[in-house]
């Protein structure tokens, strides 16, 4: 049975930058790292509460989802990260959004 | 282009970047000054009788067990009381009374790891809730020494959610209160 949109959870995604010695992650190494960061500062009972998802990366830019309640644990978490692949790295988060369309059109706008 | 260049914050111990109003870096009192223009001083607690030296600079010191932070509490000219920890009713008190503002410093959080993470954080939620309730002036600093540790604004306000303060009292403790200290500090 389709779940009615008011019972549905609430998402946001969060864009992020990579900045540091090398941009060019692979997609996994990423999203263990961001995994791991997220377990070491929340706890898995924690992380459990967050509904974490890495929909992509490229380049150095990322995003992530997470339900409304968590933005705030998730941005914490992915600012925690100080090493990606032994290369020391920043974690630059760019803004919250609410759809892939606005965080699309966002992101656009940084290339142009 | 970055959204979060629309926070309005004052960072008092960072690293110069274009994120923030004013970028404040902070030297520890012997040690050589850096050549820049806006300055704190961190001072150890046998130096505090050299205070009176020291003009028109926000000055941070370091706190420790609770009768050296009561010390440097009593200190009116003590702007930022660093690594506030353990911190009573009576120092909240004090603090509130003296306009010393408690520093909650993010790159200590990110720096440490495992039960030596969850034990600061455990301290500073306590610090925080007592600050709370005698409305003592909380500052978040974001600690950075290099171009790697620099923090955004916003994960600034984040932290001070995720360790107890409400949205708008967080976004205070990244410019009303570093904006205050400034003002007492310049007389």
């Amino acid at each position: 049975m389709k779940v009615p949109p008011t019972e549905r959870e609430k998402k946001r995604f969060i864009a992020f930058k990579i900045i540091g010695e090398r941009k060019n992650f692979k997609k996994r190494e990423v999203l263990l790292e961001v995994r791991r960061a997220c377990l070491r500062l929340l706890g898995e009972l924690g992380t459990s509460k967050t509904s974490l998802w890495l929909i992509d990366y490229k380049e150095g830019l990322g995003i992530v989802r997470c339900n409304t309640r968590s933005v705030d644990e998730v941005m914490c978490s992915l600012s925690t990260i100080i090493q990606l692949n032994k290369k020391n790295v920043r974690v630059e988060i760019l803004g919250v959004f609410g759809t892939l369309r606005t965080l699309k059109g966002f992101l656009n706008g940084i290339h142009r | 282009m970055n959204m979060h260049k629309n926070y309005k914050a004052i960072d008092l111990r960072g690293y110069p970047c274009g994120m923030y109003e004013k970028v404040y870096q902070v030297y520890k009192y012997r040690e050589e000054k850096p050549d820049y223009e806006y300055l704190g001083v961190e001072l150890s607690t046998n130096d505090l009788r050299e205070i009176g030296k020291l003009k028109k600079t926000p000055i941070f010191v370091r706190g420790g067990t609770e009768e050296k932070n009561r010390r440097i509490l009593e200190n009116k000219r003590v702007s930022v009381l660093s690594s506030p920890y353990p911190v009573n009713h009576f120092q909240a008190k004090l603090a509130s009374k003296n306009g010393t503002a408690f520093e909650i410093n993010v790159s200590e959080i990110v720096r440490a790891h495992g039960y030596a993470r969850a034990i600061l954080m455990e301290k500073l939620q306590k610090t925080i809730r007592v600050a709370r309730k005698y409305h003592s002036p909380i500052l978040i600093t974001s600690g950075a020494t290099s171009e790697l540790e620099v923090k955004s604004p916003r994960v600034l306000v984040a932290f001070g959610k995720i360790l107890g303060l409400e949205y708008y009292e967080a976004k205070a403790c990244i410019y009303n209160v570093p904006k205050l200290i400034l003002l007492k500090v310049k007389g």
